[in-house]
């Protein structure tokens, strides 16, 4: 189960986060700071994707200058978690015609729509980038 | 009229300090407050969504939760969505808001528009307390069975975190499992696997109830491993490959130690095991196969095929594919320790990885495979590995090596040999903890301490600038078995007493490690029983330490000074120190008669003298109770001999 998705920037700038368990602010920002030294410090040794944090397993991915990190349980398959964040980034990158960090500053809200059409609770909710895609179209068309 | 969202955020990034977005957003925040005090509803989903990227950014914008709950008793759907979205961003779990928010909620879900409906499940799966949870559990149960797919899958999420808020709406959820295991869309069979996965966490006991869904399961996954193409869940020519692993983790739980579910299972494992190629998702999908045919009762041929699978991710050229691999190794080394030997040769290999994530996983991998058989070979690879590893690592890797060479009791010599050796060439990164474990060993090993104190004195002999373990353990050995030196043994000559002496006298003399030097005067009080003829020389030494500036030198120099006045140097508190066997005996004996009275106490007084072993002996008491008969018996009887020798002593005197 996701504990967490955070999506920053190089900077530590959180740019999305959802917590599927419930934290307190003060304790979600200690948990921003942490992620982000820890992620950074990482990618920057070219280590693996995958840290152990607390008791939880960090999985991160870097899309050009963003970290898309997700904190789940041990015993979750990392690489699986690892093809779900690509799948998510794929889903904005059409969605938005070639995402970059600015259409996610700008459109933060129409941002987690799409990823509450992916995961809900802590869960991956749908799997078809073409049914999200879809749906999120549809919901669009609402606005 | 209020700045836009697209204008307040290209107003923020104009900003050159912080304490210019400062200024902004408060401005902005306090013209955002206006409105809501007015009761503004023409723009108040774009303030809300102001709000709410303040918060991103950092700061409060708690004002805004009332707001929200505004919004979500609309009847506009960007309305709702705005305020759903800011109830899940802004609100504590122990929010009133939410609290009212309850009412609104219970409303959108039964009011047949699937849009609020998917609206307020969504904020409900993420943002559900335990009151919630309870509330609204019967309107989301009826909402699994909707029409809708996307309703469906939504519903079942939502009630996964019911229950694990809820655990006693178990009951509720857990008959719809059957029906909807056989849904058409691929989403909600995977929501209800996710919401199994709830159930059993929260309640093991409907493993058993789900068991019966293994057959099921496995032909979903043949039919997706069957089907050639299936556009929408397509991912690198693979159908649906989180469908196919969520299935494979709960195979892994219901195959567990039930031989017959395995069964089931093996030919659909084995299949996906050949079939699927390796790309990224292709990947994460045999890794999940070959942690469930690990995990769970399959025969030894799979295994073999799964352990060979994990070492071709070794052998990749991925970071991310040999740390799953090694960990999944790890994982079961202890159930299938014989396939994992095989692959000896490319764990080792990853010793020399370039991530230190790897590294470590790989060692104590290696660690996990020392065995009696393949003790030689793995040892001397661990310890030119000791030797070309960081500083980081040396420490950890020297007690780990120590302990592993300790465990492998089977050939004695070769055991005292390597930590020799180890303790020559890395003695400075021996922990304390091991050096006592090693004179430990010495001490028990009875038959080989005349090769040990010859081999540790021609070390000193050839080059006395050794690391200072080294020095602390040959030391001890020197003062304890010194006079085993003045015999003749294969490979080593017979050493003359003096020169023992002479040895000792020149390491008190140019050592400046303090520690080192109590080991010494030590050992040279204990050297005046074992040599009488060099009793003089060395009561001239203490003489000359009996002033020394290091007040634990000064005083147990003047200590053993007072010893000459007996002038009987075979006094037990000199006497050998008995196998810790021997103490064992000891304490698990609850006899009381005076003899071993006697003995104790002098034991006990053996024991003052050399702290640092008396510890390892309270350890190693604590450590490992029993010992086989055979040494008891001896141990006894060693006793015996010292019981005898004590009371002696104590006549003579």
């Amino acid at each position: 189960m996701i504990r967490f998705f955070l999506i920053q920037n190089r900077q530590g700038q959180t740019r999305l986060s959802r917590w599927y368990v419930p934290y307190e602010d003060e304790e979600k920002t200690k948990l921003t700071t942490e992620i982000h030294k820890l992620v950074s410090h990482r990618e920057a040794k070219g280590l693996t994707n995958f840290a152990e944090y607390r008791t939880y397993k960090v999985i991160y991915r870097r899309y050009a200058g963003l970290y898309f990190v997700m904190c789940v349980d041990t015993t979750d398959n990392e690489l699986s978690i690892l093809e779900s964040i690509h799948l998510f980034v794929e889903v904005l990158d059409s969605y938005f015609k070639d995402v970059c960090e600015l259409d996610i500053v700008f459109n933060f809200w129409k941002c987690y729509t799409a990823m509450d059409e992916m995961f809900l609770t802590g869960e991956i909710q749908e799997t078809s980038r073409q049914v999200i895609r879809a749906r999120l179209d549809q919901l669009d068309k609402l606005d | 009229m209020s700045l836009t969202l697209k204008d307040l955020i290209r107003g923020v990034r104009a900003c050159k300090t912080a304490a210019q977005i400062r200024e902004l957003i408060a401005t902005e925040s306090a013209k955002i407050r206006t409105f809501f005090r007015n009761e503004d509803t023409k723009y108040r989903p774009r303030n809300v969504i102001k709000a709410l990227y303040m918060h991103m950014i950092g700061f409060p914008s708690s004002f805004a939760q009332l707001e929200c709950l505004k919004l979500i008793a609309t009847e506009s759907f960007i309305c709702k969505k705005i305020g759903y979205l800011g109830l899940s961003m802004l609100l504590e779990e122990e929010s009133d808001i939410l609290v009212l928010a309850t009412n609104v909620m219970r409303n959108d879900l039964i009011s047949g528009n699937s849009l609020f409906i998917s609206l307020a499940l969504t904020a409900l799966g993420n943002l559900a307390t335990e009151d919630m949870a309870r509330d609204l559990a019967p309107e989301v149960e009826k909402l699994i069975h909707h029409k809708d797919a996307f309703i469906r899958k939504k519903s079942i999420l939502t009630a996964g975190r019911i229950i694990r808020k809820v655990p006693d709406t178990l009951d509720r959820f857990i008959g719809c499992v059957r029906n909807l295991l056989t849904d058409k869309s691929h989403a909600v069979v995977l929501a209800t696997l996710s919401l199994m996965k709830s159930m059993i966490e929260v309640d093991p006991e409907t493993i058993e109830k789900f068991k019966k869904f293994t057959k099921g399961l496995c032909k979903i996954l043949q039919t997706l491993s069957e089907t050639a193409h299936s556009p929408e869940y397509n991912v690198a020519g693979i159908v649906d490959p989180y469908l196919q692993i969520s299935i494979l983790q709960l195979l892994q739980i219901f195959g567990k130690d039930d031989k017959e579910k395995t069964q089931l299972m093996t030919d659909i494992l084995a299949k996906i095991a050949n079939s699927v190629q390796s790309s990224n998702v292709g990947n994460a999908v045999l890794y999940e196969t070959v942690m469930t045919i690990l995990l769970i009762e399959s025969e030894k041929r799979s295994q073999l095929m799964a352990i060979s699978i994990l070492s071709k991710f070794l052998s990749k050229n991925s970071n991310n594919l040999r740390y799953v691999a090694l960990n999944t190794l790890s994982r079961v080394v202890d159930k299938v320790p014989n396939a994992i030997q095989r692959q000896r040769k490319t764990i080792v290999n990853c010793l020399h990885d370039s991530d230190i994530s790897i590294r470590r996983r790989a060692l104590d991998l290696v660690f996990s495979l020392v065995n009696q058989k393949n003790a030689k070979t793995l040892i001397k690879e661990l310890m030119n590995y000791m030797l070309e590893s960081n500083q980081e690592l040396r420490n950890d890797l020297t007690s780990k090596i120590c302990l592993a060479i300790e465990k492998l009791n089977g050939d004695k010599q070769w055991q005292l040999e390597t930590l020799i050796e180890v303790l020559e060439v890395a003695g400075q990164y021996v922990s304390e903890e091991i050096a006592a474990k090693t004179i430990n060993l010495i001490i028990e090993y009875s038959e080989l301490q005349s090769f040990v104190v010859h081999k540790f004195f021609s070390l000193l002999n050839v080059e006395r600038d050794r690391p200072q373990k080294l020095i602390q353990v040959a030391v001890w050995c020197i003062g304890e078995f010194g006079d085993l030196l003045t015999e003749e043994i294969e490979h080593f000559e017979a050493i003359p007493s003096e020169q023992v002496v002479d040895l000792l006298e020149f390491l008190l003399v140019n050592t400046n490690v303090e520690y080192i030097k109590y080991y010494l005067i030590t050992s040279l009080i204990k050297l005046t029983t074992r040599f009488p003829d060099q009793a003089p020389k060395i009561q001239d030494i203490f003489s000359r330490y009996r002033t020394n500036v290091d007040i634990e030198i000064q005083q147990r120099s003047c200590e053993f000074y007072e010893f000459f006045k007996y002038g009987d140097f075979s006094i037990s508190v000199l006497d050998k120190i008995p196998p810790i066997s021997a103490l064992l005996d000891e304490s698990n004996e609850t006899e009381t008669d005076s003899q071993t009275d006697s003995q104790t106490e002098s034991q006990s007084e053996v024991i003052k003298e050399d702290q640092k072993s008396s510890k390892l002996q309270q350890k190693k008491l604590v450590q490992e109770p029993k010992k086989s008969k055979k040494q008891q018996q001896k141990s006894k009887q060693q006793n015996q001999n010292q019981n005898q020798k004590s009371k002696n002593s104590r006549k003579r005197k």
